[in-house]
């Protein structure tokens, strides 16, 4: 009898011990749930942190950001950061996937340099998750400098690490929105008072112009420029020089595809001269001559740069004309 | 033909001037009826009529257009032999010849069992059936005039052949926009460009091949359509369309150009009722037909891509109505605003509607394909698979160079006459010209689509200068010997260009200078022909002959060094200039067909799967048709997973062969671990778990082979596949032992052993590697060393073909009695 009390005691003490630990456990779920309900990033200070974070008792997951934010520290990537990171927050936070196992976090190096010594970071941000009942491993830390921090990215990395699939949604911004149609009521504006002079609308010229330009920035590659971003130009670290090709056929730099453009700009002007030549009034004729040889001249150097240009960076291509 | 042409010279002296009069009088009304005064003079003193002459001179060229366009794309079989190239042409080919042998309808029921293992695939209704099709009635008709010819052959020359057909309706095309000469020039130029005889060199059988022919004359067609208002015309239109449709998924470029050219039409108030009738008829007849084909199904009503051509159609209806309204009302210049207020208001609603079903869930959404042309970076985050195919890439300026030359400088200027002197074709020139070179530049595969519309506006450009420099008075007659009789039709027009420079030479005698006025310059201001001195006209007519024969010569090279490779034979020169032929993989896949049993499974990269089921006859896992994401993502998670766990899927898809492609033993940049990258990535977004990509790569974020590789890349299946046994190999004298010659280093993992699979077959340049996955473990197994060295002994006695064999009777006999069971078991299954 005596043994089965003592039992009973030890499992009832047990018991109870479990309960409070469940206690404290549910204590800061509550907590953290109630913060994160009203702001979607949690801001943790020194003592926040060690509570919530450090100790080794959570049923819970935490993303947390360590950042930099006060101006004097002079961060301009942690803004960035932080703000695509709000966003992150705050698609979860209105989002199904909402519960109270998964919470985001943030320590400013101001508020908890404590943390940022805990964890040995000497640099902001660093975006760090730490899975329930567990230190973060070094997979837990997201890689910022192959992926960057887009909130793409974090999601990316969240979904990763904890299971959690966000929809992002980003807040639209207005104020594009509402400069675009400022702008287009003003044209409108502009076009209604101005009605009598529409007559540049239904110009072949301004048109014809419009679209060669645009076909012109499609066919000298800016389109490339603008998926893969290439630098302006190449400059050799060794000697210095800088080049304004690219010496393979693969790749080019932006101010390569800029001289294509004029390149081709001044064929086709080369070539509307010719065609404008013999319209020209004039008594002579010698007029209309001159126009003529400039244009044929124009047409003919330019295109042999080009084609030494071309030549130049496609190996072994054997044919060139005037220009080697 | 250069010289039959110069024979003409003589007679065309005679009534030269006439002749111009006669074109110029087609110029004239194409554009607008501009009818000049002088154009109505018609010769009749003249022994052969003009109209039959010119008719003479266009067929004798058209002729010359589609003999150079069939010839400049055979280097491949005169190199080679009659083969198909490729990928996606081997498995036309198979679909082709099964449809021969079975029958039209046995093949729209086709289930191939032999891709897509354990998935199959319906073939009949997830391609375009129209390639298959054409070759298969030519080679019925060939068959039924008794031309016992194999359906091989038809579909390696088939390309070729069509790319004459494109010759001949580009020109049609031309003629429609400008002028018959232009029309002269843009077949010559169609014919041999590069950027369309990438596509359509003998052996590469694809839908291209058919369908810029198909689109080409489509465009023709509604051009004609819009310009005459007949019912006849927009009917062929359609039916046209329906062979586009049949033909090449590109049919959207079509279902969309044509409603934005009457969109635009109806803004610059060019409505009539020409376009009612056409765009009613084609639209209509259009999607019935185009619902015809399985493949297509109900997409035309069911999807954004094709909700333009329904909307414009509406929006067309409305107009016509209104339009019929304000011609009926009376006092209805009064109610103008009204009626401009309404169609505003109509066409927003009809925009409104069709947005409205896309969210009520009607209509599917853009396909991603289709949505990463507009957005470029759509593809790269959300669909691997679309973003690493070499072809989606976008296009620098040196490809548009590479594959336009001249033409690329004259086409903006094309555009730009086009637009000084617009009319209801030339709009739809215009447009053509704006989005297919938008396309083109993000996709360079879209170049292909490009390149028609940059054949038409480069002659009209071409054209409209000669028109003027090329009739000269002083005997630049010496002028035209100078352009040799080189194979390319290019010379031929250029010989024809200046022959019409001859005779309108002759003709030009001070009495009719009358004549060049209105060709030139719209309104005839000052009819002086002779104002730019002959002398200068001269320069300029060398200088152009000069341009268009680099251009003729830069085309055969480009088309015989860069698109006429077949990729499954590879040729390599000695420094003597010898040729050497590597043909690896045929050799691969002829092994595979000879000595692996009929259901094999063999697993590779997605790229091989057409080529193994086409040569190898072997059931494949994965292949070109890359309709099922995650079934490739398998794949590639067991290819770049260590070999114990790839062992866990490839038993799971019950994998008995695998195929690898390396390069590293002759320096082939096309092989496996290369794309490696692209089967990690694709591999990790289907299951971002296991695979990471940065695990791939080293600390720096560089991806190498050598001993800094990252351990789980030298670990992984598909390097242990590729280079096992590699490091024994001493490639040349002076690099170390395991030398990859693609990577130019020393690989990093040397010595190692495979546990679950062995090494089959290698080819004699180690390009293709076959290992044959082992049977799971027997559990009595005895201990690893001994097997570890009976094995070895094997590889080194015998040679590769037969250590198989010797191999498995020494494993077979060591073993208990349960094991032989197993082992006869598998061979008979």
């Amino acid at each position: 009898m005596k043994y089965f009390v003592y039992s009973f005691f030890i499992c009832a003490c047990i018991t109870l011990n479990v309960l409070s630990e469940e206690d404290v456990l549910s204590d800061k779920i509550q907590q953290l749930t109630q913060w994160s309900l009203k702001k979607p990033i949690i801001r943790l200070n020194n003592e926040h942190f060690k509570h919530y974070v450090k100790a080794s008792s959570r049923n819970y997951s935490m993303f947390i950001m360590f950042t930099a934010l006060s101006p004097q520290r002079q961060c301009s990537i942690c803004k960035q950061a932080y703000d695509e990171f709000q966003i992150v927050a705050q698609s979860y936070r209105y989002s199904n996937a909402f519960s109270n196992s998964v919470f985001f976090g943030m320590v400013d190096f101001d508020d908890g340099s404590d943390a940022f010594q805990y964890l040995k970071l000497n640099t902001a941000p660093v975006f760090i998750y730490f899975p329930p009942k567990m230190k973060p491993k070094k997979s837990d830390y997201m890689d910022l400098s192959r992926s960057g921090f887009s909130a793409e990215q974090i999601i990316k990395w969240i979904h990763d690490r904890a299971d959690v699939e966000i929809q992002i949604y980003r807040p639209p911004n207005y104020s594009g929105f509402l400069l675009v149609i400022l702008m287009i009521t003003m044209i409108l504006g502009l076009l209604y008072v101005k009605r009598d002079s529409f007559k540049f609308l239904f110009n072949h010229i301004v048109w014809g112009i419009f679209i060669i330009l645009a076909i012109l920035f499609c066919i000298s590659g800016q389109i490339w420029n603008s998926i893969r971003g290439p630098p302006f130009t190449h400059r050799n670290p060794q000697t210095g020089q800088s080049g304004l090709f690219s010496g393979t056929s693969g790749y080019q730099f932006i101010a390569e595809t800029y001289i294509v453009f004029l390149l081709y700009f001044g064929v086709s002007i080369g070539v509307i001269l010719l065609n404008e030549a013999p319209k020209l009034k004039s008594q002579t004729g010698k007029r209309n001559s001159f126009v003529a040889a400039v244009g044929i001249v124009v047409v003919v150097i330019l295109f042999s740069y080009l084609l030494s240009i071309f030549r130049s960076k496609y190996q072994g291509y054997p044919y060139s004309f005037l220009i080697k | 033909m250069a010289a039959q042409v110069t024979t003409n010279q003589s007679i065309i002296n005679d009534d030269s001037g006439s002749l111009t009069t006669d074109s110029e009088f087609q110029t004239n009304v194409n554009s607008k009826k501009r009818l000049s005064s002088s154009s109505n003079i018609l010769p009749t003193s003249s022994i052969l009529s003009p109209t039959g002459l010119t008719s003479l001179i266009s067929f004798i060229v058209l002729t010359c257009a589609y003999i150079s366009g069939f010839m400049s794309r055979l280097f491949s079989v005169i190199r080679f032999e009659s083969i198909i190239h490729e990928f996606d042409p081997w498995f036309n080919y198979r679909s082709t010849a099964y449809m021969t042998e079975n029958g039209f309808y046995n093949f729209l029921n086709w289930f191939d069992e032999l891709a897509w293992y354990p998935l199959g695939r319906i073939v009949g209704g997830t391609i375009y059936p129209g390639l298959m099709v054409t070759s298969g009635v030519i080679h019925w008709f060939l068959h039924m005039i008794n031309i016992p010819i194999h359906i091989r052959e038809i579909c390696v020359f088939l390309a070729p052949f069509f790319s004459g057909l494109t010759a001949l309706a580009t020109y049609l095309l031309t003629k429609e926009l400008w002028s018959r000469r232009a029309g002269l020039f843009a077949a010559a130029f169609i014919a041999i460009a590069p950027g369309y005889s990438s596509r359509s060199v003998a052996g590469s059988y694809d839908n291209e091949g058919i369908a810029i022919f198909a689109l080409m004359f489509t465009y023709f067609l509604w051009i004609r359509s819009v310009k005459t208002g007949s019912v006849f015309w927009s009917c062929c239109t359609a039916l046209s369309y329906f062979y586009m449709v049949s033909a090449w998924g590109g049919y959207v470029f079509i279902i969309n150009l044509i409603p934005v050219h009457v969109f635009i039409l109806l803004v610059l108030r060019r409505y009539s009722l020409r376009l009612y009738v056409s765009y009613s008829i084609f639209y209509i007849l259009g999607l019935i037909l185009s619902m015809q084909i399985p493949f297509v199904g109900f997409q035309p009503v069911r999807t954004s891509e094709h909700m333009l051509a329904a909307g414009v159609f509406a929006l067309l209806q409305a107009y016509a109505f209104i339009d019929y309204l304000y011609t009926k009302l009376p006092r209805a210049d009064d109610l103008k605003q009204l009626f401009f207020g309404l169609m505003i208001f109509i066409g927003l609603s009809v925009f409104a509607v069709v947005v409205i079903l896309t969210y009520a869930g009607y209509i599917a959404p853009w396909s991603g394909r289709f949505y990463s042309l507009w957005d470029t970076n759509y593809a790269k985050i959300h669909i691997p698979i679309i973003a690493s195919v070499s072809e989606h890439q976008p296009t620098t300026w040196t490809s548009f160079f590479f594959d336009l030359h001249l033409l690329i400088c004259l086409f903006p200027v094309g555009a730009w006459f086009c637009i000084k002197e617009l009319n209801d074709e030339r709009v739809f020139i215009v447009l053509y010209a704006v989005f297919a070179s938008y396309f083109a530049g993000v996709m360079i595969r879209l170049m292909l689509t490009l390149t028609p519309c940059v054949c038409v506006l480069a002659a009209i450009a071409l054209s409209k200068t000669l028109d003027y420099y090329a009739d000269t008075e002083t005997s630049d007659m010496s002028t035209s010997p100078v352009v040799p009789s080189n194979d390319n039709d290019e010379n031929e027009n250029e010989t024809e260009k200046n022959n019409r420079n001859l005779y309108d030479k002759a003709g030009k005698p001070k009495p009719i200078p009358g004549r060049r006025g209105p060709t030139n310059t719209n309104q005839d201001t000052d009819d002086d022909t002779s104002i730019v001195s002959s002398n200068i006209k001269t320069v300029v007519v060398i200088c152009i002959a000069m341009m268009l024969m680099l251009l003729a010569v830069h085309c055969t090279w480009v088309t015989s060094n860069a698109y006429s490779s077949p990729s499954i034979v590879l040729a390599s020169y000695n420094n003597d200039g010898s040729r050497y032929i590597i043909d690896d993989f045929r050799e691969a896949y002829y092994w595979l067909r000879k000595n692996t049993p009929e259901r094999a499974r063999v697993m590779s990269w997605w790229d091989y799967g057409y080529q193994i089921a086409g040569m190898g006859n072997r059931t494949v896992l994965v292949d070109n048709n890359t309709w099922n994401n995650s079934h490739i993502a398998l794949v590639g998670k067991a290819m770049s997973s260590n070999e114990s766990e790839a062992y866990k899927i490839m038993t799971m898809l019950d994998v008995d062969y695998v195929l690898v492609i390396f390069g590293g033993m002759i320096g082939y940049s096309g092989d496996d671990i290369n794309k490696f990258l692209w089967m990690v990535r694709i591999a990790e977004g289907e299951h971002p778990k296991d695979i990471r990509e940065q695990d791939y790569f080293t600390e720096n974020g560089e991806f190498r082979v050598d001993r800094s590789g990252s351990p789980i890349l030298l670990n992984c299946l598909m390097y242990k596949l590729c280079y096992y046994r590699f490091g024994e190999l001493q490639t040349d004298f002076r690099s170390p032992p395991g030398f990859d010659r693609t990577r130019h280093v020393e690989i990093g993992n040397k010595n190692f052993d495979l546990q679950h699979v062995e090494e089959a077959y290698t080819t004699e340049h180690w390009i293709v590697r076959i290992y044959k996955v082992k049977k799971l473990a027997n559990r009595l197994q005895a201990k690893n060393a001994l097997r570890q060295v009976q094995r070895r002994k094997s590889i080194y006695s015998t040679s590769k073909k037969t250590s198989g064999q010797a191999r498995k009777q020494g494993v077979i006999l060591n073993k208990p009695q349960v094991k032989k069971g197993t082992k006869v078991l598998t061979r008979k299954t």
